[in-house]
């Protein structure tokens, strides 16, 4: 147990704080339940029809673009980081990369992957 | 901080690791090459063109194994991969069967609607994922292997999106496949946990210097990755997949899921048992069975018997084939079994393999579009109607069956001597009583091509597309050859494995 006393009585106060300070508000405050306050929140635009509805599947094509240039970036930062010591070969290596995807990029665009209609 | 020298390091090293991952860098930039040629084409033109664009890679993907066949091993990406003999043979295996499989998908696809270009960029980033797979020497990279190699597969088993079983393919194969990686990653994690390593050299240094019997995590992480290799050489009982995806996916695909995706899934299991795990083959004394030549002894059996006796009562031949090949999965792992003599006996028992299974589906590919299914009482006269044809799908089945002069009688032979000779006689014997129980159902196809009375009116013969006639052509001449002349091809088996040992 040595050293780990302090994250232990910290993660006890913690959960002392916030189950006594919910428990206070739920006995202590008062509920006067609306129309409004029950609708789920959906960027302020009224909701409209159930949650379960059957998505079209460009939605998923575009889910996968994104991961797809979110990871390239997530690649770049520790590539961007050592740009001086990785050199020339770290630079042919990363535009290499970043041709591949581009292709990528490229081929899903003609082939209509980013048509909305 | 990282020092200045890596940079240096890198710099120096970067030529001679790129030339020690040719075959892959080949046959990732073909696949590229083929998206981007794909763009410029008209979206209405036939893909034929590709078609053969992808060939002309594959043979230099074949050339680029060659050129450097005899050279000793080079360690290359700070050892994560090596070039040896052993890749080279199999990258070869990879290209010829991609290859042979993409002349079946030139003379076929068009009639299925699924004539797009990426069929064959991914078969290409399929068979750049299985050269990298033979090649790792580290489990990292064996991982990035198998997953660029099964990723694509799971779009060509889905290939054909109007067809139901096609969808019901790629997602049982994406799944399962998924489940499989999932076990092999999590033994790879236990692996490297055990060993402090994830380079296959070390977790052999582990298991020499203390024993392994008492470690745990080394245990499991050493089950866990033979599970997730026994997935993908569809070994029973991990075989659930294999019939549905087989059959339910375009034939061309099928063909390079029987090949090449099972000799790449092989040699990992070659390099992980031989190269990681030498120590782990048998337990200490009195438990002999412990290792893993006792479990796997159990799966070969098993893998046969259950595949043989199912492959009895089907009575389609495309499902047939799958069971065939999971029947033949079996036979290979005695061959794990059987060090040095088996594992040269393996790679030539893969090289036939190939040819006599992508040259059978190539034929059902080309019947399939003649008659339009894969059902047996298709079958039924085709000796008559397309007599060649017929010809050339019985002397590939009773390759299949291993009956002599053909490759498959050397391949089964080559694995059984070694077998004998390292003292498995019980396997051998139960091993040889399958393969005559798998004469039975490759010879029902021969009887319903031959000798059954037609009963359904007789269908014109159309004249043979000249791609799948040279795929099938290709296919029974070296079938033919390595079963006349299996020498050469057996030296060249031997010296690849070498440096396993």
């Amino acid at each position: 147990m040595l050293g780990y006393e302090a994250v232990i009585l910290l993660l006890a106060i913690a959960g002392t704080i916030a189950v006594v300070f919910v428990g206070l508000s739920r006995f202590l405050g008062p509920r006067n339940l609306n129309e409004e306050k029950t609708t789920p929140y959906e960027c302020g635009v009224p909701p409209s029809g159930t949650a379960r509805e059957r998505f079209p599947v460009r939605y998923y094509i575009v889910a996968m673009l994104f991961i797809i240039f979110d990871i390239e970036v997530v690649f770049l930062y520790p590539w961007a980081r050592l740009f001086r010591e990785l050199g020339m070969v770290g630079f042919v290596e990363m535009i290499l990369f970043m041709l591949v995807l581009l292709v990528g990029l490229v081929y899903a665009w003609r082939k209509g992957a980013l048509e909305w209609e | 901080m990282i020092p200045d020298s890596i940079a240096e390091i890198s710099a120096s090293q970067v030529p001679g690791d790129l030339m020690a991952i040719l075959p892959f860098l080949v046959a990732v930039a073909g696949g590229l090459v083929v998206i981007i040629v794909d763009l410029l084409m008209r979206p209405k033109a036939s893909r034929q063109a590709l078609g053969i664009l992808s060939l002309l890679f594959l043979v230099l993907m074949i050339l680029a194994c060659l050129v450097d066949v005899g050279k000793p091993p080079e360690m290359a990406f700070s050892d994560l991969v090596v070039a040896d003999d052993f890749s080279r043979f199999l990258g070869v295996i990879f290209a010829v069967a991609a290859a042979l499989s993409a002349l079946t998908a030139i003379g076929r696809l068009p009639d299925e609607g699924a004539a797009r270009g990426e069929f064959y960029a991914l078969l290409l980033f399929a068979t750049g994922g299985a050269c990298l797979l033979a090649q790792a020497t580290d489990l990292i990279s064996m991982f990035i292997g198998l997953e660029c190699l099964s990723i694509p597969a799971y779009i060509l088993a889905a290939s054909l999106r109007r067809d139901p079983r096609s969808a019901e393919a790629g997602f049982k194969y994406f799944i399962l496949g998924a489940f499989a990686t999932g076990f092999l990653v999590y033994g790879i994690a236990l692996l490297y946990g055990a060993a402090g390593s994830t380079q296959l050299k070390e977790i052999a240094r582990l298991c020499a210097t203390q024993p392994w019997t008492g470690n745990l995590m080394l245990i499991v992480g050493a089950l866990l990755v033979l599970v997730g290799l026994l997935f993908k050489i569809a070994a029973v009982p991990f075989h659930m997949w294999a019939p549905d995806v087989y059959q339910g996916s375009p034939t061309p695909a099928t063909a390079f899921f029987a090949t090449a995706v099972k000799a790449a899934a092989f040699a990992a299991l070659l390099r992980v048992l031989f190269m990681a795990l030498p120590d782990m083959r048998t337990g200490t004394a009195g438990y002999e069975d412990a290792g893993w030549a006792g479990l796997l002894t159990v799966i070969a059996i098993l893998t046969m018997s259950v595949a043989n006796l199912i492959a009895l009562v089907q009575n389609d031949v495309k499902r047939l084939l799958a069971y065939s090949s999971i029947a033949h999965a079996g036979y290979l792992i005695i061959g794990l079994l059987c060090n040095q003599e088996g594992a040269a006996a393996i790679l030539f028992y893969l090289a036939a393999y190939t040819f006599m299974t992508v040259g059978a589906f190539a034929l059902v590919a080309y019947f399939e579009h003649k008659s339009g299914g894969t059902s047996m009482t298709e079958y039924v006269g085709l000796g008559r109607r397309h007599p060649v044809a017929a010809v050339a799908l019985c002397i590939l089945l009773f390759s299949l069956a291993g009956i002599p002069p053909t490759a498959g009688f050397f391949s089964k032979f080559y694995l059984f001597r070694a077998a004998v000779n390292e003292g498995f006689i019980v396997l051998t014997v139960v091993a040889v009583l399958n393969s005559v129980v798998s004469a039975y159902y490759y010879l029902r196809v021969t009887v319903a091509m031959y000798m059954e009375d037609e009963t359904q009116e007789k269908k014109p013969a159309v004249k043979a597309s000249f791609a799948i006639a040279l795929a099938v052509g290709i296919c029974v001449l070296f079938v033919l050859l390595m079963g006349v002349h299996p020498t050469p091809y057996l030296d060249a088996a031997r010296s690849s494995v070498l440096s396993l040992f």
